[in-house]
C-alpha cells in the first residue's frame, strides 16, 4: 500500500538501453451466474426494488451474490433494457435490486445475473409513516452500523495474467493478492477468508497472502471476506484475468492518451480500434485494463578477482556463480590485461565455467578485478509499485465513444476512466452523518465520529466501493463534529467537498484505481512529513530539459485561517494569520473557515503552509523520464528528487530537489514500441512564513494555552450574510453557543420561501436550556415564535425533531433568530441545529 | 569471412526454416540489426537507446517466386513471425527472435519478374532461446 523507492536493480535497469514493450488490453469477461426471464404481468418503472422471475436457464439463485450486476434486454445475455444491482439475497422467485427508475423492465424479458461488480450508488430510504426510519439500500434497518464498523478488504488491483505459451497440464501462472492492508475504523482485522473459483490450485487461502493458481485462461473473480475484532465482516472481490498465447489479448489497437492527474483524481486513457471495435468484449461501461509486456536492458553483470581464462577450452572460469550467463547472451569483459573484448556466450548456464565464440590467446589465472556483463541483452520484466501488477498501466471502464465514420471502415475511439470519473457521475442524496458520544440509535449519527469514518460511510454503506475496489484512508483520523455534504450531487463531488472543508485533505485513485484519502502533502506539518521519494532524478534519466515556472509575485497576501479543535466530542475555536496581522504587499486574501485542526499550533502553522503553497516561488516543474517508469503515480501521494545544477539555468536559480508528483503522461511510441513518461510536479515548501495565533472572540480559548476565565461579552449576532438566491435544496443552519446565558441570537435572513425541517439541539453541562425559533421581519425588533412550544435541550443529548412543524414556515424576507433566554442550571455549550427546505 | 547464411524464418519457433530451404529457395539477404528503435538524447548530453531491437532484410532484387514465398509469412501488412537473423554483437552466431514481420507499404519496384530495392522490416524483437 505504502509507496515504495525504486531498488537499486529497478533504477538499472531504468538507466538501460533498449527499453520496449508490448501492449494489450483486457477486457474481463465476467461469468454468467444465472438466466431467467421476467415473470411479472404488471410492472411499475419507478423505484423498482425487486424482480419476479421464472424460466430459469442457467444457474440457481443461491449463486446470485450481493452487488452482482444484473443485464434485463430483450434477447438472452442482453442489456438493452437496462442494468441493474444485485441488493441482497435473492428468492427462488424474486431477484432483489438496487432501487430503480431507469429500467424498462417487461414481462419475459431476458434476466441475466453477471459476476461483476461496479461502482452503485446505494441510496437511504426514509420509510414513510410517523416514525421516519431510515433504512440503507432499501431496507437495511440500523441496528449498530455506526458502532462497530465493518472492515475494509484491501486486496489490491484486479490483475492480468499473460502466460507466455499454453495453459494446462502443467503449465500454469499464479496471482499473489495481499490482503494485509485491510483495516476496519475503531477496531482491526483479526482473520482472512480467501475464495478463488475456477483455481487450478490455492494455498494460504485463510491468510493475507495466498497464491492462487490457474491453469487455463479466463476470467476469474477471487474474493476474500476480513473479519474484525469487533466481530463484524465483509467480503471484498476482484477480477484476475488470465491470458495465454492460444487466447491472448486485443493487440490490436492504437494507445493516443494516456494520463494520471493529481487536481482531476485518477487516470484515463484513450484508445483507437478500428476493423476490431465490433469486439463483444465492447459493451459500453466495459471494465478494460491497459497493461504492457516490458522488456529493460540486462544488467547482469559480475566483478570478481576470482576469475580466469582457459586458452585451450575458449572457457571463462570461475568456481560458482557464472550460470547467471545463458547460452546466446552477448557479454563483455573488462578489468582483464589480456582478454578484454566482447564474446558470445556458445555454451551458458553453467556454474564454474562459460564457453565463449572467439579464442583467447593465452591462458590467465585468477588475481586481475575482471567485470563481466551482459551487453544488448533485455530482460522482461514489469517494474511497478504493486507486486505482481507492474505490467497494469492504467485502468478503468469505457466511458466515452467517439466514431469516425469513413469509406475506409473509419476509427471508433474510447476513452476509459478510472474510478473518480464514475463517482464524478454517480448521484447521491445528501449525506450527513453527526457525532455523537453514546451508541447512536439510527443512521444519522455515528460513535466518535472521524473524518475517516465519515468518507467510510459514503464508500461503504451509500455505495458499492469497498467492494470491489481498494479504499485506502491516510491521516484523516481526526474527529470531527459533523460529516455533511453540501447538496444532492455527485458522489465524487461530496467526497471533495467534505474532505477539503474539514481537513484540506483531497480522494485520489492510482493508476490501478486504488482510492486514496489524504491530506495535501504541502499541508502536512513540515515535521511529520515522511513522503517516500520514488527515485532521484539525474540529469541522465531525463530526456532533455526541465520546465520550470517561477511565481516572483506572490498572488496571496495573507491567510486567514479558523481551525475547530475538536476533541472528546466537544469543539474549540483556534485561527491563525499567515504573514501575521499585517497583509502582504501583493495578492488576494484568503480566508479559510472550519478546517479540524489538531491544536492552535497546527491551525497557526498550517495558516503559514497555506499561505507557502500559495505564493509558492515554483508552482510546477515538468520534465520527460527518458525509461518506461511505472513506478511513479500521482497517488498516493509520493515525490521525486530532482538532481539540478544552478549552472544549467540562465538565472542561475537554484532549484528546489524535491517535486509532489501531480500528472503523469505515459507517452507511447507506437513505431518504436516504447514508453517516456512526462512528469509534472509541485515543488516541495519547506519554508513556512511568518504566522501568529488569531483572534477568536466568541470562543472560549484553546485547551493547549489556558488563561484566566473571563466572563463572555454579550453574544453579538453572527455575522452571516444574506442567504443568496438558490434552487430547491436542503440548508443547514447551525448556532454553536458558548455559555447562554441570555440572549437572542441573529441568524440568516430568508431570501426563499423555506419549511424547517428538523431541528436539532444539545446542550452540554449541566441543566437545560429552552428556546424557541423566532421569526422577525427587522433583525432588532422582535418576532414570532415559530415553534408551538418552547423546546428543551438538556445534557441527554440530542432532541430531534421529524418533518411537520406545523408552525415551521418561513415566509421570504424574514430573518430567523434563536431565543435562548430560558435557562436553567449551567451549560456551558448549546448547539442548535435547523434544517430548512428552500 | 564466414558468410552469413542462416537466415531462418518461420510461423512457430519450432518451425524456423532456413530461406534456402524454402521452395523456391530465397536468396540470402543483406541484414541489419539494431538492439533499439531509436536514440533520445538525455539531459546530461548523453544518449540512450529505446524502443524494441528491429532488423531489416533487404535484397537489391528478388525474384518475383521467391518474394511470393516469403509474402506466405506476411499476408497482410505485418504479421507475427519467428526468425533467425544476425546481429552487430554476434558475430557469426545467428539469433532467434520473436517478432512482428512489416511488409513494404510502398509501391513495390519490379523490373523482369523481379522485385527491386525489396526490404523486409522487423520489429519488437524478444529474443528466444
Amino acid at each position: 500500500m505504502a509507496v515504495r523507492a525504486a531498488t537499486a536493480d529497478e533504477l538499472l535497469h531504468l538507466r538501460t538501453d533498449g527499453q520496449w514493450s508490448k501492449l494489450y488490453l483486457a477486457f474481463p469477461q465476467p461469468a454468467i451466474v444465472f438466466k431467467a426471464r421476467v415473470n411479472q404481468a404488471t410492472i411499475s418503472r419507478n423505484m423498482i426494488i425487486e424482480i419476479t422471475y421464472d424460466t430459469v436457464t442457467v444457474g440457481a439463485y443461491t449463486d446470485i451474490l450481493k452487488d452482482m450486476t444484473l443485464l434485463v434486454g430483450t434477447t438472452e445475455g442482453g442489456h438493452d433494457r437496462g442494468i441493474a444491482r444485485i441488493r441482497k439475497t435473492c428468492t427462488d422467485t424474486k431477484l432483489y435490486l438496487g432501487e430503480t427508475s431507469e429500467v424498462k423492465f417487461y414481462d419475459d424479458a431476458y434476466l441475466t445475473v453477471i459476476d461483476e461488480y461496479g461502482i452503485w450508488a446505494r441510496m437511504k430510504y426514509v420509510a414513510s409513516g410517523s416514525s421516519h426510519i431510515d433504512f440503507m439500500d432499501r431496507d437495511i434497518a440500523y441496528t449498530d452500523q455506526h458502532k462497530y464498523l465493518d472492515p475494509v478488504p484491501v486486496l489490491g488491483p484486479d490483475r492480468v495474467l499473460f502466460y507466455q505459451g499454453t495453459l494446462g497440464g502443467g503449465n500454469t501462472i499464479s496471482a499473489y493478492p495481499d490482503a494485509s492492508d485491510s483495516y476496519c475504523l475503531g477496531s482491526t482485522i483479526t482473520a482472512y477468508s480467501w475464495s478463488a473459483p475456477g483455481a487450478s490450485n490455492t494455498s494460504n487461502m485463510a491468510t493475507a497472502t495466498p497464491t492462487i493458481t490457474y491453469n487455463s485462461p479466463g476470467t476469474y473473480g477471487i474474493s476474500c471476506q476480513v473479519t474484525a475484532a469487533n466481530g463484524k465482516t465483509f467480503r471484498g472481490r476482484r477480477v484476475v484475468v488470465v491470458y495465454d498465447d492460444t487466447d491472448p489479448p486485443v493487440s490490436d489497437f492504437q494507445l493516443t492518451q494516456c494520463a494520471g492527474d493529481f487536481d482531476a483524481g485518477g487516470w484515463q486513457f484513450r484508445i483507437d480500434m478500428y476493423d476490431n471495435a465490433t469486439l463483444p468484449v465492447l459493451r459500453d461501461r466495459a471494465r478494460v485494463i491497459l497493461f504492457s509486456r516490458d522488456w529493460y536492458g540486462d544488467i547482469t553483470a559480475l566483478t570478481d578477482t576470482n576469475i580466469s581464462f582457459n586458452s585451450s577450452t575458449n572457457t571463462i572460469e570461475r568456481p560458482s556463480g557464472l550460470d547467471i550467463f545463458l547460452t546466446g547472451m552477448t557479454i563483455q569483459v573488462s578489468g582483464s590485461s589480456a582478454h578484454d573484448g566482447v564474446y558470445n556466450v556458445v555454451t551458458g548456464g553453467v556454474p564454474t565455467a562459460i564457453v565463449v565464440d572467439k579464442p583467447f590467446t593465452v591462458s590467465s589465472s585468477p588475481g586481475e578485478t575482471v567485470t563481466i556483463r551482459v551487453v544488448n541483452g533485455s530482460t522482461e520484466v514489469s517494474i511497478g509499485q504493486v507486486a505482481g501488477c507492474g505490467n497494469i498501466i492504467a485502468s478503468g471502464w469505457i466511458a466515452k465513444e467517439d466514431l469516425m465514420l469513413d469509406v475506409d471502415g473509419g476509427v471508433a475511439s474510447f476513452t476509459a476512466h478510472g474510478p473518480h470519473y464514475w463517482l464524478g457521475i454517480t448521484p447521491n442524496l445528501i449525506s450527513g452523518i453527526f457525532d455523537i458520544a453514546t451508541d447512536p440509535v439510527d443512521w444519522n449519527y455515528m460513535l466518535d465520529l472521524t473524518v475517516a469514518k465519515g468518507v467510510w460511510d459514503i464508500l461503504h454503506w451509500k455505495s458499492t466501493c469497498t467492494r470491489m475496489m481498494d479504499v485506502i484512508m491516510l491521516g484523516c483520523d481526526q474527529e470531527a463534529p459533523t460529516s455533511e455534504s453540501a447538496s444532492i450531487g455527485a458522489m465524487w463531488d461530496q467526497i471533495k467537498g467534505m474532505l477539503h472543508g474539514d481537513l484540506l485533505a483531497v480522494p485520489c485513485c492510482d493508476r490501478y484505481g486504488r482510492m486514496y484519502i489524504e491530506v495535501d502533502g504541502q499541508y502536512v506539518s513540515i515535521g511529520s512529513r515522511a513522503f517516500t521519494s520514488v527515485m532521484t532524478v539525474e540529469d541522465y534519466d531525463r530526456e532533455g530539459e526541465i520546465t520550470l515556472e517561477r511565481q516572483s509575485t506572490p498572488s496571496v497576501s495573507a491567510v486567514d485561517l479558523t481551525g475547530v479543535y475538536f476533541t472528546a466530542h466537544d469543539g474549540y475555536g483556534v485561527r491563525g494569520l499567515s504573514p501575521g496581522n499585517t497583509l502582504g504587499r501583493h495578492g488576494t486574501i484568503n480566508t479559510i473557515d472550519k478546517i479540524l485542526v489538531t491544536s492552535q499550533a497546527q491551525c497557526t502553522e498550517l495558516a503559514g503552509l497555506i499561505l507557502a503553497q500559495r505564493n509558492n516561488l515554483y508552482p510546477s516543474m515538468s520534465f520527460n523520464l527518458a525509461s518506461n517508469n511505472k513506478l511513479v503515480d500521482i497517488c498516493p501521494q509520493q515525490q521525486l528528487a530532482v538532481s539540478t545544477d544552478a549552472s544549467q539555468s540562465p538565472r542561475g536559480i537554484t532549484v528546489p530537489n524535491s517535486i509532489f508528483i501531480r500528472n503523469v503522461t505515459m507517452s507511447w511510441i507506437s513505431k518504436d514500441s516504447y514508453f517516456t513518461v512526462g512528469v509534472t510536479g509541485e515543488p516541495e515548501v519547506t519554508i513556512v512564513p511568518n504566522t501568529v495565533k488569531g483572534d477568536v472572540p466568541e470562543k472560549p480559548d484553546d485547551p493547549e494555552t489556558p488563561e484566566t476565565p473571563t466572563p463572555w461579552p454579550p453574544i453579538p449576532p453572527l455575522p452571516l450574510p444574506n442567504i443568496p438566491e438558490f434552487g430547491y435544496g436542503y440548508r443547514t443552519y447551525t448556532w454553536v453557543i458558548e455559555d447562554p446565558s441570555v440572549g437572542i441570537l441573529g441568524g440568516p435572513y430568508i431570501a426563499r420561501e423555506s419549511i424547517i425541517n428538523t431541528v436539532r439541539a444539545h446542550a452540554r453541562g449541566t441543566g437545560t436550556v429552552e428556546f424557541n425559533l423566532e421569526r422577525r421581519s427587522t433583525p432588532d425588533v422582535a418576532g414570532t415564535d415559530m415553534l408551538a412550544a418552547e423546546l428543551s435541550a438538556d445534557s441527554d443529548g440530542v432532541l430531534l425533531l421529524a418533518n411537520g412543524l406545523a408552525t415551521g414556515y418561513l415566509p421570504v424576507g424574514s430573518w430567523l433568530h434563536v431565543d435562548i433566554s430560558d435557562v436553567i442550571g449551567t451549560n456551558p455549550e448549546l448547539v442548535i441545529c435547523v434544517e430548512v427546505i428552500s | 569471412m564466414t558468410t552469413q547464411t542462416l537466415f531462418k524464418i518461420g510461423t512457430t519457433s519450432g518451425g524456423l526454416v532456413l530461406l534456402s530451404a524454402l521452395t523456391p529457395p530465397v536468396m540470402r539477404p543483406k541484414s541489419t540489426f539494431s538492439p533499439y528503435a531509436t536514440v533520445v538524447e538525455l539531459g546530461d548530453g548523453s544518449k540512450r537507446g529505446i524502443g524494441s531491437p528491429v532488423a531489416t532484410w533487404h535484397w537489391d532484387f528478388l525474384p518475383q517466386a521467391q518474394r511470393d514465398v516469403l509474402r506466405t509469412y506476411c499476408p497482410g501488412v505485418s504479421s507475427e513471425v519467428f526468425i533467425q537473423t544476425y546481429t552487430k554483437d554476434g558475430g557469426t552466431i545467428p539469433k532467434r527472435f520473436s517478432c512482428r514481420m512489416h511488409w513494404p507499404v510502398t509501391e513495390e519496384e519490379t523490373q523482369t519478374s523481379r522485385a527491386l530495392d525489396f526490404r523486409i522490416d522487423f520489429t519488437q524483437m524478444e529474443a528466444i532461446a
